[in-house]
């Protein structure tokens, strides 16, 4: 059946792999079976633990140490893959197949130069040194990276998380494979950068006549992507269809709920899912007009040395508000959290928490009646009844608990520290705020290894709350959490804000996910704030070109061909400029102001270079 | 993505609510080296505190009349150019090499834990003049520097016990300095500083806690480097006094006679290679049992 | 990397100072009279005062120091309390016969061990691996004394081919010392190997499990080439660490084994200087012992810049 034209390139019938652990036998995969046929991209998608990298692996005979395939076959081009001897493998990674792995910083050998990498994988086709030299200039032009001539002398590590991509890819389709495939592979990266990985691959699939096998849990990505889908959940396939009738019209409970899940960059509001898949969108609850400011910012500036991580951000807070700070990674959004929460302390600028009313905060030993104080210092400094006051949850639920103390003693310590309950309650204060963050109080014994991420998660939310605080920092507190677990966590938070009148820093790259929670959203950007604004102005626009580009990037779990949603355009990045400086009133250009285009309701941008790319200097 | 068969779906993790103690004795109790090696360990403590009713000879009073024995029934190792019991003398030196190797081994890791926690908490201009004066003091090889304070202060347990004091304290010191910076920008310290806690209470609440076994594998082996350079010291002549039953000073003693007895010799060498085996198997076994890379601690 | 390498000098130059000056401390500042202690209790007031006058023991110590440290700069390490002959020319032939024994040893145990590790890693958990671990616990657990004994016991009392005992003086040419280097550079060799194999070992395990040499695989390389090429370097850097820091070690290790085998270097020197109480020898070797050291420890960062370009292109390159 191999070598026929219209038969699956990729085959895999009934595949089970397990591993050992504790003397047992772990199934990591149970009899997955999908095919690609030639030309064709197929996605497997799942969550955290559905084998979907497992499955990935064994496409090219390779598996985990301590895993075995229990039964099932692999079929590449007609090659029975697991029953290939090592050189047999070896000549079906040099032809046949090759991946393209989650995070090329470490997928590539750091004493290598790039060059030398991509070459090797040339060295099975007879060619002279010249000419592996000449095809690796030119695989380095294909996957667009500028002056190829130099950028293979670099090593790994003088390259950006995109250009490590790129050269991966390259060194991928350097043999020419048949089958490419794509274990998460824009993850590690920034949405914008995300974007034209994406739209690389897609051209060049399409160039070589590229048969894909894309592994990823963003479903965004797979839409973007994917002719067809195989959805896996604990190992198993549940579902397996065309992208288009995946998307529109999911037969499994399991896949209606996971594409429920995702946030949409047009929800209006959170979106809330029940158990057979049905979606309703939350109502967001206005801010009151005359909430009180409860965090003031100006022209803060916070340094690293001689980087200016953080250069001049004035920004307000009111009770009972999400502000959303969205930017790529380096754009001084979690230092800046970070410096409110009393982590480190501005080079410049002031940093309040206003207490214009008592709001209950008045309680014996707070230094300030009204909570009133300076936050431009780090914790210590602060008294504790301001101190308390500001609390932080962090991205990273597996590091944010202390894994040798049981969960109920990380709520029950702050409650201590601040003095806020007598030794003999504190336990049952603890007990109290861990049912407030939805979790069953008998969990509060167990060590944080024996919670899931999203337990954890709600863990460091009710150790936040422990310290009563105003204002809460959430730090990409759903980043690392599969999409049904972040769906049910910013619900939790969506409603401790209107339980608790809290104000949120929400911060987050998930603009979709911003859209859902926040009131309002800055845009930052190299330590820069470039534009800011209530939610619904911000993602209706008009908008600054880096927070248009942004948007752009945004892949929603709605097939490409299909329409409505947003398509990427970021590869092309000299597009941008004109577009948006014409859907601004041409009025507002005469505004004196000489940094900032006010459009009103408070959403402001800020002016911009011809090239779109910096801020007026 | 954690599509990893190995790590947080692991059943370890799943399975009900054990404590660590109880997870670390299972999976000690699982792996043979460690069962060994503690065995061995525990077995070198019991001769030890048993000698007196294991022998009826004094391992230092001399017998002419019976010097240079071969095996035999009296003797069971046979005797030494003294006429001393060997079996005597390998078990009273048991006795001797656990007490001094023990005393000092606990107080460079105690003062080594302390030292390298406050280093790796405070940081600073202070962290960087300690670890100079460390690395100026790690120059100096280990025997060197104990024959120095030997030769200034004179020989003795007590001089033997502050002198491996100061030669290992601060290779403790970056072994555990090192652990405490793994641990401190995790994110529970960052929330503990984040609350504004004092230095001494994160160092006690959040950080020990957490290189607990760091300390603890560091223990075992350094206690098996602390029994061969005190053997090595007493072999050269600069530790135990004679006639303290002490096996490096025995196979001092016996080597030149190598020849007509040599279980005057074989015997304290099984002895301490035994103990020393035990040591490693056992900082393998808890190294193992708690993920600490202990070939790594041990650079 | 001018910049970095010349921190590193500095460094290492800045760490012979502090050794010293702590020597120097440890042996004239501790408590107990040096010249009391050197002639013994008994010793004659009189005869403890003379002996202050010729160590210029009533000036200050920081005088004291800044003196031996200028002296010692220049290669003169004071006169010895014994012999009254200068320290330094007893001490650089002791060192060159020493040198014979460490280099040899570090010769044969960095590329035993290296080999022996790297295949113990790639065979881990089966036969090769167990055989080598066992081997290494082996290693690590016999004090040098105890191999440098039984070595002696087979190679030169029970099948007589080698010399046990070395009758040379320290002065004797290279050409006659050389087969009384062979038996003390096995015993320093074997216990060497085993620290820097366990290193060697884990180390590549970490490396071959790493996402780049599974990546290499997959692109359907070789073992040999993905072992050489891909894993090695990396691979290799923890375990350059180990050396350096094993050389500290053999320097201890030379004295007990050249007492066995009474061979004429500095660990031999350095006991007799114990023995006597002879402060500016016991000075003199370990100043000299901890430049060695540290000079070792700048090899192995100049090695580690070799093997891992972050390093030599600088660390503050685009990310």
């Amino acid at each position: 059946m191999s070598g026929t034209e219209s038969g699956p390139l990729v085959r895999v019938e009934g595949l089970s792999v397990a591993y050992r652990s504790g003397g047992a036998d772990v199934t990591v995969a149970r009899e997955v079976s999908f095919e690609a046929a030639a030309g064709e991209t197929v996605a497997v998608v799942g969550e955290s633990g559905s084998g979907k990298s497992t499955v990935a692996g064994a496409l090219l005979g390779h598996l985990r140490h301590g895993s075995r395939v229990t039964g099932g076959r692999v079929l590449v081009d007609g090659k029975d893959v697991l029953s290939l001897d090592r050189r047999g493998l070896r000549e079906l990674r040099t032809r046949d197949i090759a991946m393209v792995g989650q995070n090329a910083g470490h997928a590539l050998t750091p004493s290598m130069r790039v060059g030398a990498q991509i070459g090797e994988s040339l060295l099975s086709q007879g060619l002279t040194r010249a000419q592996r030299r000449e095809r690796v200039r030119s695989l380095v032009e294909k996957v667009g990276l500028p002056d190829p001539g130099r950028i293979v002398r670099r090593y790994p590590h003088q390259l950006s998380g995109g250009q490590q991509q790129r050269v991966a890819i390259a060194m991928a389709l350097a043999a020419r494979p048949k089958v490419l495939v794509l274990d998460e592979p824009t993850t590690a990266l920034d949405v914008v950068t995300q974007a034209r990985i994406l739209d690389l691959v897609a051209g060049l699939g399409e160039e070589f006549g590229l048969t894909s096998v894309l592994v990823s849990h963003d479903l965004g990505v797979v839409a973007r992507m994917a002719g067809r889908v195989v959805v896996m959940r604990e190992g198993e396939v549940v579902e397996a269809a065309g992208a288009a009738e995946l998307f529109d019209a999911p037969r499994h409970p399991y896949t209606r709920r996971l594409l429920a899940s995702v946030p949409r960059i047009g929800d209006r509001g959170l979106a809330e899912v029940a158990e057979d898949g049905t979606r309703t969108v939350r109502e967001r609850v206005p801010v009151p007009d005359d909430a009180p400011e409860v965090v003031s910012l100006r022209d803060v500036t916070i340094d690293y040395g001689a980087h200016r991580a953080v250069d001049g951000v004035s920004l307000g807070l009111r009770r009972g508000e999400v502000l959303a700070l969205v930017g790529e990674s380096g754009s001084g959004k979690s230092t800046l959290a970070w410096s409110l929460a009393g982590l480190r302390a501005p080079s410049s600028g002031t940093m309040r928490l206003l207490g214009t009313d008592t709001g209950g905060g008045d309680r014996p030993g707070d230094g300030n009646q009204d909570g009133d104080g300076d936050l431009a210092v780090r914790a210590r400094l602060r008294p504790p009844g301001v101190r308390r006051r500001v609390q932080l949850v962090f991205q990273n639920a597996d590091t944010s608990l202390n894994p040798r103390r049981i969960v109920r003693e990380a709520v029950r310590r702050p409650l201590r520290f601040f003095g806020l309950a007598e030794r003999s309650r504190a336990d049952d204060r603890a007990r109290e705020l861990i049912a407030d963050v939805a979790l069953d109080p008998a969990l509060s014994d167990r060590l944080p290894g024996q919670l899931s991420g999203g337990q954890r998660q709600r863990v460091g939310i009710a150790r936040a709350l422990a310290g009563d605080p105003r204002v809460v920092v959430a730090d990409e507190v759903t980043t690392a959490l599969d999409v049904s677990v972040q769906a049910a966590v910013l619900a939790l938070l969506d409603d401790l804000r209107t339980e608790r009148d809290l104000a949120f820093v929400f911060i987050s790259h998930d603009l979709a996910v911003v859209r859902g929670i926040a009131d309002r959203v800055a845009v930052m950007r190299d330590g820069l704030v470039v534009e800011e604004g209530p939610v619904e102005a911000v993602f209706s626009g008009p908008n600054h070109p880096y927070t248009r580009r942004l948007l752009d990037a945004v892949l929603e779990p709605r097939p490409v061909g299909a329409g409505g949603g947003t398509t990427a355009q970021a590869s092309e990045p000299a597009g941008e400029t004109a577009g948006d400086t014409a859907a601004l009133p041409r009025d507002l250009a005469e505004v004196p102001d000489p940094e900032w285009i006010d459009l009103g309701g408070g959403h402001r941008i800020r002016r911009w270079d011809a090239d779109g790319t910096g801020p007026r200097s | 993505m954690t599509g990893s068969p190995h790590g947080a779906s692991g059943p370890a993790e799943t399975t009900g609510s054990t404590g660590t103690a109880r997870t670390t004795l299972r999976s000690l109790a699982r792996s043979t080296p460690a069962v060994v090696g503690l065995s061995l360990v525990a077995l070198h403590v019991l001769l030890a505190l048993l000698a007196p009713l294991l022998t009826s000879y004094s391992p230092t009073a001399n017998d002419p009349g019976s010097a240079l024995l071969g095996p035999g029934a009296d003797h069971w190792a046979g005797t030494d150019a003294y006429g001393r019991d060997v079996v005597s003398r390998v078990l009273y030196g048991g006795r001797y090499a656990l007490t001094v190797s023990f005393a000092a081994t606990a107080c460079a890791v105690a003062l080594g834990t302390v030292v390298g926690c406050a280093a790796a908490l405070k940081g600073g201009r202070l962290d960087d003049a300690l670890m100079r004066v460390l690395d100026a003091i790690l120059a100096i090889p280990p025997i060197l520097a104990l024959l120095v304070v030997v030769t200034v202060l004179g020989t003795g347990p007590a001089v033997i016990v502050l002198a491996v004091t100061v030669v290992y304290a601060p290779q403790v010191v970056r072994v555990v300095r090192a652990a405490a910076l793994g641990v401190a920008p995790l994110d529970y310290v960052t929330a503990a500083r984040a609350r504004g806690e004092r230095t001494v209470s994160i160092l006690v609440r959040e950080v020990l806690p957490n290189i607990a076994h760091v300390v603890s594998v560091e223990f075992a082996m350094r206690a098996s480097w602390v029994v061969l350079l005190i053997s090595s010291l007493s072999f050269l002549g600069f530790g135990a006094n004679p006639p303290t039953p002490d096996w490096g000073l025995m196979v001092a003693e016996n080597r030149t006679a190598m020849v007509v007895v040599p279980w005057a010799t074989l015997a304290p060498i099984i002895a301490l290679a035994t103990l020393v085996v035990g040591l490693n198997l056992s900082a393998d076994g808890l190294s193992r049992a708690w993920g600490v890379d202990r070939a790594k601690e041990s650079s | 990397m001018i910049v970095y390498i010349s921190r590193r000098l500095l460094s290492a130059v800045v760490t012979v100072l502090l050794a010293s000056v702590i020597v120097f401390a440890a042996v004239q500042l501790l408590p107990g009279d040096v010249a009391t202690q050197v002639l013994g209790q008994d010793a004659t007031p009189d005869a403890v005062a003379a002996l202050r006058e010729q160590m210029g023991l009533n000036r200050p110590a920081v005088l004291r120091f800044l003196d031996w440290i200028t002296g010692a700069v220049r290669g003169d390490f004071g006169v010895s309390l014994v012999s009254g002959e200068p320290v330094s020319a007893t001490l650089w032939l002791h060192l060159r016969n020493t040198m014979l024994i460490a280099v040899a040893t570090i010769a044969v145990a960095v590329t035993s061990s290296i080999v022996l590790g790297v295949v113990a890693g790639l065979y881990r958990d089966r036969w090769p691996d167990t055989v080598v671990s066992t081997l290494t616990l082996i290693g690590m657990s016999v004090p040098e004394f105890v191999v440098a004994t039984l070595l002696v016991l087979a190679l030169s009392i029970t099948v007589p081919v080698l010399p046990a005992v070395v009758l040379d003086e320290a002065s004797a040419p290279v050409a006659d010392l050389l087969p009384a280097v062979v038996l003390p550079t096995i015993a320093l060799s074997v216990v060497m190997t085993a620290y820097i194999v366990r290193m060697t070992r884990t180390s590549v395990i970490d490396v071959m499990e790493s996402e780049f040499v599974t990546t290499a695989r997959l692109k359907g390389l070789g073992t040999g080439r993905v072992v050489v090429r891909h894993a090695l370097p990396s691979a290799l850097l923890p375990t350059l660490n180990v050396i350096a820091m094993n050389v500290a070690w053999l320097v201890g290790g030379v004295a007990v084994v050249e007492n066995v085998f009474n061979y004429p270097g500095v660990g031999r020197m350095l006991l007799e200087a114990v023995h006597n109480r002879d402060l500016p020898v016991l000075q003199a070797i370990a100043v000299v012992s901890a430049a060695v050291y540290v000079l070792c420890n700048l090899a192995a960062d100049l090695g580690a810049m070799a093997l891992n370009p972050r390093l030599r292109t600088g660390e503050r390159s685009a990310r």
